[in-house]
């Protein structure tokens, strides 16, 4: 009988309507609302500013430090087809290709790796144009006879030229001659052949693309659907609300492994691995919760090449990600009432899958390793699940990722 | 006179994604529809008028600023996310403004001679007595009596979101339930209902 009134009570009260209290209100209410629209947009925009100018200011300054560092053969060999067609004076198994521009002098250390070239008779004029070279040469220590690797790599014929390629190249391992007419103007690095590359990467979600910054986002659980959402039924339901609403979702942090098949010139597929790590807390003057999530997944991307250059390379990348949550904890702390302290394990049912989109930016430090950058936008799909994480609580955001790309060559 | 009571379904989904899309059309509407509801969930909270009034702007700025992270339920799902918001709200008023601390000191809370168990007729007391009786009952008292009665908290939840004692949290509800009872006799013997 005690229990029925307040019953009757709740349930009449739950319909109960305060008219008039707030009349005057709208119009505070919508001024702050938009006042923190605008604040967020703001620091979204700021904060994505930053970060793609941070990354684009990592990468060029990587890619700048190895084109400096391979300038210098560059230059080296940009100087020694300008001056001279003429091959170096060899052992006589060379046939020399005179096109009647003489030799410069070439700096002793870019031929280091190349054995002393012997005197041999030769046209006068010829002769004496090459002496400083042969002088240059003798004072190289005697080694294997093969040529660097990068400055071949650098002077690779494309392969519409094989057999001019090999002859030159056998020639020029076998008496140490270098035909400077053989080589391209500007020596540049290619990309490799090989079709398959893999990559290391990091990834960011530095904001929401949204009206609201969807903290506390998703429909509340009650005290005993708590203990169902998070599979211990015994466990002392924490502040449900309180930390549900409020929970600051902290920015994931994520990291992966991917292949990259090569199909043509224009796309190349991608599959891999990545970890995801996502952090959630929320604390006031009575209690402390924190939610640490991990989840591992399988990125798949088809990456469309837009522009192929000299050393960057632009392209559009799309995809999906099927992620698992492996491992979750919850732990919430009542400093005033210490037997209250609540730690639970964190399941969730199902995938949680999403798409992304990209711009994407390569910048090709050596023929074998580019660095990269992907700024794009991702969006989370509502697994239906009542986890609340950075997922549920920014499903669309910009991201950004940063990785390099390992192509091994032949 | 009110908020429509039966609001479909696609109302609220359809309300709930236009606010997100930035629509202030419909921020207006959900502000009409819903504020007198929770303005009553507010005041059953929070007795003074300002307090109540700061805690509904800052819960409609929080409600605004975060549907987009809303995932529609069911009918009543809005609602129902809109409630808690307040609810939390409020109670973290009351936290912040010391009003609950005094929860658990002996002496502060008001004697209340023990019900001698008549019937309540709640039914014959207009709901706007009812809800003037609950707001005017001490800070202690009628935070629990909500969560309790109104929110169907256990006591091991109430007090570990209150940070009281389990005990003291049934016994504040047991003091609440006898004052409000005795008030509601009084009013159906003084006005005859």
């Amino acid at each position: 009988m005690d229990n029925d009134w307040t019953k009757d009570l709740s349930k009449r009260l739950e319909e109960h309507r305060l008219d008039g209290f707030a009349a005057g209100m709208w119009p505070d209410i919508e001024k702050a609302v938009l006042a923190q629209q605008a604040a967020k947009k703001r620091r979204a925009r700021l904060v994505w500013f930053r970060r793609t100018a941070v990354a684009a200011a990592a990468a060029a300054a990587v890619a700048a430090v190895v084109w400096l560092s391979n300038g210098t053969g560059d230059v080296a060999r940009q100087v020694r087809s300008a001056v001279s067609r003429q091959p170096v004076a060899s052992a006589g198994t060379a046939q020399p290709v005179a096109n009647g521009v003489g030799t410069a002098a070439m700096p002793a250390a870019t031929y280091a790796h190349r054995p002393a070239v012997p005197q041999q008779p030769a046209d006068k004029k010829a002769e004496s144009q090459s002496q400083p070279i042969l002088a240059a040469s003798a004072a190289v220590p005697s080694e294997a006879a093969t040529v660097p690797d990068t400055v071949l790599a650098a002077g690779r014929q494309p392969a519409s030229k094989p057999a001019k390629k090999k002859a030159e190249s056998s020639n020029a391992r076998a008496n140490g001659a270098y035909y400077a007419a053989s080589e391209p103007a500007l020596s540049k690095p290619r990309h490799s052949e090989n079709r398959w590359s893999v990559g290391l990467y990091a990834f960011n979600s530095p904001s929401k693309i949204s009206l609201g910054d969807g903290d506390g986002g998703g429909v509340m659980a009650s005290g005993k659907l708590q203990d169902a959402l998070y599979g211990d039924a015994n466990a002392v339901a924490p502040s449900i609300g309180v930390a549900d609403v409020e929970m600051h979702h902290k920015q994931p942090v994520s990291f992966g492994a991917t292949v990259r098949y090569k199909m043509n010139r224009w796309l190349s597929v991608e599959a891999g691995l990545a970890y995801t790590y996502l952090s959630a807390d929320y604390a006031d003057e009575y209690m402390s919760c924190e939610q640490r999530l991990h989840y591992l997944g399988v990125p798949v991307k088809l990456n469309c090449n837009l522009y192929s250059g000299h050393r960057v390379d632009v392209y559009v990348t799309a995809g999906t990600m099927a992620e698992k949550l492996v491992s979750g904890r919850r732990k919430t702390v009542y400093p005033a009432a210490p037997s209250h302290n609540v730690a639970t394990d964190v399941r969730e049912g199902g995938l949680q899958w999403s798409v992304k989109g990209a711009l994407g930016l390569a910048f090709n430090a050596t023929p074998s390793m580019a660095v990269y950058v992907e700024p794009g936008v991702g969006h989370y799909i509502d697994n239906g699940t009542r986890v609340q994480n950075f997922y549920k609580s920014s499903p669309t955001c910009f991201n950004l990722l940063v990785g390099i790309r390992f192509t091994p060559t032949h | 006179m009110g908020a429509p009571r039966n609001t479909s379904c696609d109302d609220e989904q359809a309300l709930a994604q236009s606010i997100a899309q930035g629509n202030a059309g419909a921020m207006r509407l959900l502000y009409d529809r819903y504020m007198p509801l929770l303005a009553s969930v507010c005041t059953r909270y929070i007795a003074d008028d300002s307090d109540a009034k700061d805690v509904l702007q800052d819960s409609f700025v929080s409600i605004f600023t975060s549907i987009g992270g809303f995932t529609y339920k069911g009918e009543g799902s809005l609602r129902a996310w809109m409630t808690r918001i307040v609810v939390n709200k409020a109670i973290n008023s009351l936290k912040k403004s010391m009003r609950l601390s005094q929860i658990e000191t002996p002496g502060r809370v008001p004697d209340v001679p023990d019900d001698d168990g008549g019937d309540v007729e709640a039914g014959r007391v207009p709901i706007d007595v009812i809800h003037g009786f609950i707001r005017q009952l001490p800070d202690g008292y009628r935070t629990v009596f909500n969560m309790s009665v109104i929110e169907h908290r256990s006591h091991s939840e109430i007090a570990a979101t209150l940070g009281i004692k389990k005990e003291t949290s049934a016994s504040q509800l047991h003091r609440a339930k006898a004052v409000l009872a005795r008030q509601i006799r009084d009013y159906v013997n003084t006005h005859d209902c």
